[in-house]
């Protein structure tokens, strides 16, 4: 999980944003559009105190895509305008991803939109829930893998089998997962006690609403 | 040993299928991982768009296997926005690109099952969603990813290789995977 690093905005706030420009931006063709708001995701991340080895390390692996982007329209477009626009806009994309990822854990923005969005206590939970799993599943991974090598067999990603293994392992966790949670006290359908508040001010939904209509008046006008 | 069944007949959704979803969500996270370098060797190259499209099928993989390990309405949107999701918190590259994406790729194959009425959730159905899947994040790509600049005789070739490659990971492989959770009766049938 990473730390929340001092940030400005609210999650909601900044999911909202980061979803708004981006489906702005994919249906415009303004390169400077594209730089403004990667300048100014940039700017916020410095504001927020993201270290810079982390975007460094974002925009590093962006690079890649925005080359082959560029190279691609270059190749089979022969427009160095679009080449610009598809290679700026990754760049675009990804500052936007880091808004969100770079400056608030998983379980903050889940417990934010569940609160402001109602986003269901079961999803919030059970994703949480799975999400302390990680290196269960990565070590289930190479168990399967193992066992399979000791029975001379080999199991790639393309095989099916690894999949119901993997699956069933999954259904395993999951049926004892669900009764923990059950036996703690959880329960589907009914309300909890909320530890987590957070609020949105009028000036932050203010800023969200300017910021779309500024970032569309430009896409668009 | 008796493996453990899924329920299909609950239409709401548990804590159990929740969880259920997000492990296989991190599971299949953890296939995209791989897959990526496969997809960076050949990304960084004018050859980008083909390598989209050749690569596509196997981001598509988790909302067909949530769907029919479930068999829920919308067990396939929220399947693959939650491999998003959590791709894009855990192990992503992508920025926002991932979660509109995996609204765009859960929806696609989401129609597949939907026109049919969520009927049966067989072969058929699967692979209607392979077309459904293929047409709508193509038609997606014409903005997100500038396809709309490209010439006519590349548009096709990159249309057919995604059909090829959707058809493939998450129509033929998901199908595989089905029969194999029928027989050992880990779904029914």
């Amino acid at each position: 999980m990473k730390l929340t690093t001092n940030p400005r905005l609210n999650p909601t706030i900044a999911v909202l944003l980061m979803l708004i420009l981006g489906l702005i931006l994919t249906f415009t063709a303004k390169i400077w559009l594209n730089i403004i708001v990667f300048v100014g995701c940039l700017l916020y991340l410095l504001a927020c105190r993201v270290s810079f080895k982390k975007m460094g390390i974002a925009l590093l692996i962006a690079f890649p895509f925005a080359l082959g982007s560029w190279l691609s329209f270059i190749s089979f477009s022969h427009s160095y305008t679009r080449a610009w626009l598809y290679a700026t806009r990754i760049y675009t994309y990804f500052s936007l991803g880091a808004l969100v990822t770079l400056c608030y854990s998983l379980k903050t923005v889940l417990l934010s939109l569940h609160q402001h969005f109602r986003l269901s206590n079961t999803f919030v939970y059970g994703i949480l829930t799975a999400v302390g799993m990680i290196q269960n599943v990565k070590a289930q991974i190479k168990k399967i893998r193992i066992a399979a090598n000791m029975h001379n067999q080999t199991l790639n990603w393309w095989n099916p089998m690894l999949y119901l293994k993997i699956i069933v392992s999954c259904l395993n966790w999951s049926d004892n997962l669900a009764v923990a949670m059950t036996l703690q006290g959880f329960s589907n359908d009914y309300p909890r006690t909320e530890t987590y508040h957070d609020s949105i001010s009028i000036f932050q939904w203010g800023l969200l609403i300017l910021l779309a209509l500024v970032c569309g008046g430009l896409a668009f006008f | 040993m008796q493996l453990p069944t899924v329920n299909p007949h609950k239409q709401h959704w548990t804590i159990h299928d929740v969880i259920l979803l997000s492990l296989i969500a991190i599971f299949f996270g953890l296939i995209y991982q791989g897959w990526n370098y496969v997809y960076y060797l050949l990304a960084a190259t004018p050859l980008k768009p083909y390598a989209n499209d050749l690569t596509l099928g196997v981001w598509l993989m988790a909302g067909p296997v949530s769907a029919l390990l479930l068999k829920k309405r919308n067990a396939c949107l929220i399947g693959e926005l939650l491999a998003a999701i959590l791709e894009m918190f855990i192990f992503s590259s992508w920025g926002v690109a991932t979660i509109i994406s995996g609204i765009i790729q859960g929806l696609g194959s989401e129609c597949g099952f939907a026109l049919t009425g969520y009927h049966h959730f067989d072969n058929g159905e699967l692979f209607l969603s392979t077309i459904t899947a293929t047409l709508i994040t193509f038609g997606w790509d014409l903005f997100q990813n500038g396809y709309l600049y490209y010439p006519l005789h590349m548009l096709i070739t990159l249309l057919l290789l995604r059909f090829i490659s959707i058809g493939l990971f998450a129509g033929l492989m998901v199908a595989a995977i089905k029969k194999l959770l029928i027989k050992t009766k880990v779904v029914a049938a």
